[in-house]
């Protein structure tokens, strides 16, 4: 069991982890997501030591491995790594790969070390390359012999940093194959990755890393099919999202305007759906809310979906409940509701901007 | 009136020694065999007393426009000037060797010295003759630090020495008669102690290093006569003349001595005993007509005379003994430190790091020459220790410089995953760096290491500036002795070769011992246990 209490991780620049806790259970296999720079490879680094944390505590089965009089070492032993990048010591053949941490820290014997690691590259299926140098393999069959050698010490944890990142797609593949045979082996297994699919078929839990921490913890179905956060689910569908905060009738609605042209631009929506999430746009504040409102601050979120082809207008406010469907006279809301998808009300009294129009629009 | 100056460098630089060797031999060899055939003419040592005919100039004004030589440090253009307005070209020797050498090939036409080893040369060399005329009359000295208190002592033991017995030493040591060199030995019971005297070792007849690295001669004989006086033992050092003066000034050595004239300057820099007349006296070629002036004995005599005479054999041997000494202690202790020094400084903090790199600039930055010499008689002016373990201390920081810059270069061409690789299997940080890193930056260390050593060997040949008699010096001495260029120069640079090529062949060993993928594997002869 690994308890992250607090962990912090600073550089003089740049923060990637602010305050992480968390508890690994044995068994865990854990995927990590997130976008890019939110400290999802430096939270494994920081779990076996190879970078180390500028503040809290890690927890390996009750002992804080972070204390300066810690010999990390001995955690390490338990955490096999596997990294982007392979690192195969390339002095050595395959074989040697892998029997040559066992001797050296296990103090294994040699005809013990060679019947595990043919054992090993058996399983990885590689039998038979055990006398050939890291410098004639493929990417993929790098990876598997470093997955191999990461098993040879026999560890009770495996932390995984984007064992596919640096693969051709065409390797991709195998080595999902051996990730996924591994997770039959009951270690408790940590996958820092960027495929989506392949994370949610082999895990048991989600960490999506976000804003220098854990942003959201729980398993691959709350995660995938029903993220409880905006961020996480923007980041699941892909969501591409602009927001605008209008506070009154005063503002810049033609600069607004040119805001969602180039919104459209940048992520390639089709003319015709931002055509529409103009439309909305307008009609929704300057038809039928300001009139009302007046002065009450409205808030509009745009996200668009490209692989639904799907784009989504909200406007949130506050001050009392408002529907503007309510209204049979308003023309705007009929002429709104002919153009789009859905266009629907809620009411949610706890929250501050108690109001939400949801506008969805397809092509 | 136009003048050039010319310094001739010591002859210690490797590699236009082994051009020279190269261009030597393909425009001589054909003109050896053919010099076999009339080696009859030629005047060796052997048969000094043969007719010449005089001496080619007998005139100042025969000498306008022609090159007169002397050696470094000499001071004495005015005074040829003085007699010889339109010199052609002052050139200038380290060695008495070279120049005789330089003289009988044309390169030069006259050859200022003292008279004392004028008188020797000329006795020597039939086809050489004295100048008629002496530029100038002085007097020898031994030199002591200024002030020393005991040159009063020295100078009354020199005055108990008769007139009678200085001239018999004059004729013996100027003479051609080399079965009469000889040392008398130190007999006396020397009870007030050993002193050291530097002494140049070329200068024959007044100092100069002898068959099996005696020091023998004139001045020494001289010193030995007063040392007899004042009951004390005499330590000889033989070094380079432009040694001598620092040697007694920093204290290494009571006084000095190698056919030193007194002049005003360097009567500023040290004090003497006067001993004997001194006379500034030009060498010149003897005009025989028809005489060849060939730098080449046939073989087989030049080969005795370099090699088999007074056993010159064993001063090689010497020479290379020390040259191999120096090179490889040098390898050894600088391979040690550059390790030791790059091991600290691996985790080291950032000031020791850049404390470390400023020495090993200044190491690389500075010629070894200056360096040694800056060893030998400022950082150890004080203390007595031998050139050659100054020589081993200056290399050793020379090679280990290197050292740490080639492990710092091999070790940055491992990429840093495979430290962190070993690390995230519990590895420590010295055991990673060893079975890991280091094994994978050799292959890219060993060949500088190795191009680092053959230079070393060669670089060694400068030693001879902080008394170091090592195989280039030998080379030297015995072209003073033979005054010969060809086979001693040949002998050193083939020793050269032969020293490079054997010490190459052990690193070559140590390079396939280390090779990664020679190595044996560590799955060798491993098999699965059948156990069904």
């Amino acid at each position: 069991m690994i308890e992250l209490k607090h962990l912090e991780k600073k550089y003089e620049d740049i923060t990637p982890l602010k305050d992480v806790s968390t508890v690994i259970n044995d068994g865990d296999v854990i995927s990590v997501i997130g976008p890019s720079g939110e400290g999802k490879s430096t939270l494994l680094r920081c779990i076996n030591m190879l970078e180390r944390p500028t503040g809290g505590q890690i927890l390996f089965d009750g002992v804080d491995i972070t204390d300066p009089k810690y010999d990390v070492t001995l955690a390490r032993r338990r955490m096999g790594m596997v990294f982007q990048s392979f690192n195969l010591f390339g002095h050595l053949t395959v074989i040697e790969n892998l029997m040559l941490a066992p001797m050296d820290i296990l103090k294994r014997s040699k005809q013990e070390a060679y019947e595990t690691g043919i054992a090993l590259l058996k399983r990885v299926d590689l039998a038979g390359r055990e006398h050939q140098y890291p410098d004639q393999l493929s990417g993929g069959q790098k990876q598997r012999v470093a997955i191999a050698r990461a098993l040879a010490m026999d560890p009770s944890v495996i932390l995984l940093d984007e064992p596919t990142s640096a693969l051709d797609p065409a390797m991709v593949g195998e080595v999902q194959t051996v990730i996924r045979d591994m997770t039959g082996m009951g270690k408790t297994m940590m996958i820092v990755t960027h495929e989506m699919s392949f994370a949610r078929a082999i895990c048991n839990r989600v960490f999506f890393m976000n804003q220098g921490g854990i942003y959201e913890d729980g398993t691959p179905e709350q995660i995938f099919d029903n993220p409880g956060k905006d961020l996480t689910r923007r980041f699941i569908h892909r969501l591409k999202v602009m927001e605008l905060k209008i506070e009154s009738p005063d503002y810049d609605f033609i600069g607004a305007g040119s805001e969602i042209e180039q919104y459209s631009m940048r992520n390639n929506i089709p003319s015709r759906i931002k055509y529409r999430i103009r439309l909305a746009f307008e009609e929704l504040t300057q038809q039928m809310l300001f009139p009302v409102l007046k002065h009450t601050p409205v808030m509009i979120t745009v996200e668009y979906s490209e692989a639904e082809s799907q784009a989504i207008v909200i406007a949130c406010y506050g001050g009392g409940r408002f529907d503007p469907s309510e209204d049979e006279d308003n023309l705007s809301y009929s002429v709104l509701k002919g153009a789009v998808e859905e266009l629907s009300y809620t009411y949610d009294e706890e929250d501050e901007l108690s109001n939400t129009i949801r506008v969805v629009i397809r092509e | 009136m136009q003048r050039t100056r010319r310094h001739f460098p010591p002859q210690h630089c490797p590699a236009a020694r082994s051009f020279t060797v190269l261009v030597l031999t393909s425009i001589v060899l054909p003109l050896l065999v053919s010099c076999g055939a009339k080696g009859s003419e030629y005047d060796s040592s052997q048969n000094a007393a043969a007719v010449s005919s005089g001496p080619e100039y007998t005139e100042y004004t025969d000498l306008s426009g022609k090159t007169v030589s002397m050696l470094t440090g000499a001071p004495f253009e005015e005074l040829v000037l003085s007699k010889v307005p339109d010199v052609g070209e002052f050139t200038f020797f380290s060695g008495m060797p070279d120049m005789i050498l330089a003289l009988k090939s044309q390169k030069t036409d006259a050859v200022l010295n003292n008279n004392a080893i004028a008188s020797l040369a000329v006795n020597r060399n039939a086809d050489l003759e004295l100048f008629p005329q002496s530029l100038k009359d002085g007097v020898f000295g031994f030199a002591f630090d200024k002030g020393s208190p005991d040159r009063e002592k020295w100078q009354a033991a020199y005055d108990t020495i008769s007139e009678e017995t200085k001239q018999a030493l004059w004729d013996k040591w100027t003479g051609s008669d080399e079965s009469a060199k000889v040392m008398p030995a130190q007999d006396w019971p020397g009870k007030n102690g050993t002193i050291t005297a530097a002494v140049c070792d070329t200068l024959e007849p007044m100092s100069y290093t002898g068959e099996g690295g005696e020091v023998k001669g004139f001045d020494v004989e001289m010193i030995l006569l007063m040392a007899k006086e004042l009951d004390v033992h005499v330590d000889f050092k033989a070094m380079e003349f432009a040694a001598i003066i620092s040697y007694v000034q920093s204290g290494k050595a009571l006084l000095g001595a190698g056919s030193i004239i007194v002049t005003d300057e360097r009567k500023q820099a040290v004090d003497f005993v006067e001993y004997y007349p001194a006379a500034f006296m030009l060498i010149v070629r003897a005009s025989h007509p028809g005489n060849e002036h060939s730098l080449f004995a046939p073989v087989t005599d030049s080969f005795e005379k370099t090699f088999i005479r007074e056993n010159r054999w064993e001063l090689f041997l010497q020479g290379i003994g020390t040259t191999l000494l120096i090179t490889v202690l040098s390898i050894i202790f600088g391979t040690i430190l550059g390790f030791v020094v790059f091991m600290l400084c691996r985790n080291g903090n950032p000031v020791a790091n850049a404390i470390t790199r400023f020495l090993v600039w200044l190491v690389e930055g500075m010629p070894v020459v200056v360096l040694l010499m800056i060893l030998y008689y400022i950082i150890f002016g004080k203390v007595s220790v031998s050139g050659t373990f100054v020589s081993v201390i200056g290399f050793t920081l020379l090679f280990g410089a290197q050292i740490y810059t080639m492990v710092k270069g091999g070790v940055a061409t491992v990429d840093k995953g495979q430290l962190e690789a070993a690390y995230s299997l519990g590895y420590t940080d010295k055991k990673a760096f060893f079975r890991i890193v280091l094994l994978q930056a050799l292959p890219h260390i060993m060949p500088t290491y190795k191009g680092q050593i053959k230079a070393l060997i060669k670089a060694t040949a400068i030693v001879g500036y902080v008394a170091v008699q090592d195989l280039t010096k030998m080379g030297d001495i015995v072209r003073s002795r033979t005054y010969e260029a060809f086979f001693p120069l040949i002998s050193v640079a083939i020793i050269y070769f032969v020293l490079t090529a054997i010490l190459t062949f052990f690193v070559n060993r140590l390079e396939l011992c280390i090779d990664p993928k020679k190595r044996k594997s560590l799955s060798k002869g491993m098999k699965i246990n059948d156990r069904t």
